[in-house]
């Protein structure tokens, strides 16, 4: 069963997963953080995640693969991509969000109160889609 | 009266003229008549015949119809006292030396035109470096005139940062050795300074001592420019290729400066967060100037100037802005770099060249790899430099053509084509060298040589 309040920050930029942890805890959710996305794949492997925020960039990843893998190993994770390097209007972006590979995107910089309305779709959006409404 | 009394041999001879029809004649007659005016010989005679006096030497050029033109030297000399009665009139045909003599001067004259049209300066010195002629280019650069400089030292008309250069040369040269191609600028008359490349050679007697200095400048001015447009076209391209990076490493620190004063805003009441949200702004903002200033420092039109640098420091600097871009690509870098490398040459081209070599590296591996920096002592003149990715590799037949201006197998937009031809003429400039050795799939690269010292080739 998928708690509808875990998440997990898969960013190598320390001050950033501060930021969002901290402002999702206060939200009420558990937040999990990690720097790389080989140990995003452990983790996501032995918990279930309603959302992942995941960098686009990462020392041992690309951000993109990285939600495609979670799209194949935990389809009901709403999957969201958070980059400093992406716009959204960028092809990658419109090609991932029409494949559903990602179900949102952040920019970077960001607003707090717009990611926290981004997490709340995304993890409704998959919650959905997972128990087929 | 003025009547030959007594002629010579040798006037009998240069005159065409026999005894009988000489002695005892009017000088008038046996002198053609027109020489005799244009001698004043009248006038003459009777001012030596007066004063007693002998004339001074003179000099005549005689122009006979159809004949060529002759030339005398001739001098009256008194026999006895005034009034004298008797004169000797010593007259000798100097057309032959008259005519080496304008040769020679109007070979001195054509050499002296030569060395003021030249487009370089020339300048003759003496073994102190005090100036003895300055042509018309020295002029032109300097703005200082030859009567304005002459007896200055050279070494007063040097910058201050170029005097050392040009006390060592001045040494060197009054020692008997020549210095090729060696940067000294000159202070000009405007305030500013003109960049000019010296060839100077000492002057010997037939003894073998030095007795003078001859020194030729070229302007470096035009070069220079052309150079820095260059450098400023190359540059554009590399931050072209580089602006996503650049982008990703700001927004970082501003997404973390961002939503730190958000969640200030937020929780207001909370002392902990408040301090711990200032103390991430603080850093973050340092972070994002410093990634500015590297920017600002890469992109900004700079000096080109020459001198002794460590290459290991331009090395790391130009790894320092490189390396997000390659963290991007998930590449490694590794570094095996001498702790302390002096080279001769200038940090800025330096570093351009490194950039390039770099950023093509790090295209050549697109799903990562292994970076390698590498420096060592190659012998005593030179330090040797390798660039080694583990990426796609060159085809061998592309090799040859790496170096042309615009070749390029970047898609359009992505690459100029310019990087390396510029990375060539860069280190040619250097007196180094550059070679590409690469392996389809196992990698490239790249070795550049460079010299320690600023000494002839």
């Amino acid at each position: 069963v998928v708690e509808r309040n875990r998440i997990l920050i898969v960013d190598d930029e320390e001050g950033i997963c501060w930021a969002l942890q901290r402002s999702l805890q206060t939200a009420g959710f558990h937040v999990t953080v990690t720097d790389r996305g080989a140990k995003a794949q452990t983790l996501a492997t032995s918990q279930d995640y309603a959302a992942a925020l995941v960098d686009a960039k990462l020392p041992d990843f690309d951000g993109l693969e990285l939600v495609s893998w979670l799209q194949m190993h935990s389809p009901a994770t709403g999957r969201i991509l958070i980059s400093g390097y992406y716009y959204d209007d960028d092809q990658a972006i419109k090609d991932a969000i029409a494949e559903g590979s990602i179900v949102g995107f952040i920019a970077k910089p960001f607003d707090l109160r717009d990611t926290l309305t981004i997490v709340t779709a995304a993890i409704d959006h998959s919650w959905a889609s997972a128990h087929g409404k | 009266m003025l009547r030959v009394l007594l002629a010579n041999r040798n006037f009998l001879v240069q005159m065409r003229r026999s005894a009988p029809d000489t002695v005892g004649h009017q000088i008038q007659v046996v002198l053609p008549a027109a020489l005799v005016e244009v001698m004043q010989l009248e006038t003459k005679i009777r001012r030596v015949s007066r004063t007693g006096e002998a004339s001074e030497a003179d000099r005549v050029t005689y122009r006979a119809p159809g004949v060529p033109n002759r030339v005398y030297y001739y001098r009256l000399v008194p026999l006895g006292e005034p009034p004298v009665q008797r004169i000797i009139l010593l007259i000798d045909d100097i057309t032959e030396r008259a005519r080496l003599e304008d040769g020679v001067r109007q070979a001195e004259r054509h050499l002296a035109n030569l060395v003021q049209c030249a487009d370089d300066a020339v300048v003759a010195l003496d073994p102190e470096g005090h100036i003895i002629t300055w042509n018309r280019a020295a002029e032109r650069f300097s703005g200082l005139l030859q009567r304005e400089v002459r007896g200055c030292s050279l070494l007063s008309l040097t910058t201050d940062e170029h005097w050392p250069v040009m006390a060592e040369t001045l040494k060197r040269l009054a020692q008997g050795r020549s210095v090729r191609n060696v940067e000294m600028n000159l202070q000009t008359v405007f305030g500013s300074e003109v960049s000019i490349a010296w060839n100077c050679s000492p002057l010997r007697d037939p003894d073998g001592t030095v007795v003078g200095i001859v020194a030729v400048g070229r302007d470096l001015t035009d070069r220079r420019q052309m150079e820095a447009r260059l450098i400023q076209t190359a540059k554009a391209a590399a931050l072209g290729v580089m602006a996503g990076g650049i982008a990703h490493e700001l927004r970082n620190p501003l997404s973390i400066i961002s939503a730190s004063a958000q969640l200030m805003t937020a929780y207001p009441e909370d002392g902990d967060l408040r301090s711990e949200a200032l103390y991430r702004i603080h850093a973050a903002t340092q972070r994002s100037a410093l990634i500015v200033e590297n920017l600002v420092r890469f992109a900004s039109p700079r000096d080109v100037e020459f001198r002794a640098l460590d290459i290991t420091q331009v090395l790391d600097t130009t790894l320092e802005m490189l390396m997000h871009q390659a963290s991007l690509s998930h590449i490694e870098v590794a570094k095996s770099l001498m702790d302390h490398a002096v080279v001769y040459g200038s940090a800025s081209l330096l570093q351009s060249v490194f950039t390039n070599v770099i950023l093509n590296a790090i295209g050549a591996m697109p799903d990562g790899g292994t970076l390698l920096l590498a420096s060592r002592e190659f012998d005593e003149e030179q330090i040797e430099v390798t660039i080694t990715d583990t990426g796609v590799g060159i085809p061998a037949d592309r090799i040859p053509s790496l170096f042309d201006p615009f070749y390029t197998t970047k898609p359009v937009g992505e690459g100029t084509g310019l990087g390396l031809a510029l990375s060539y003429r860069i280190i040619e400039r250097h007196r180094g060298t550059i070679e590409i050795r690469s392996e389809p799939r196992v990698g490239t690269e790249v070795v550049i040589h460079l010299r320690r010292r600023n000494e002839d080739a």
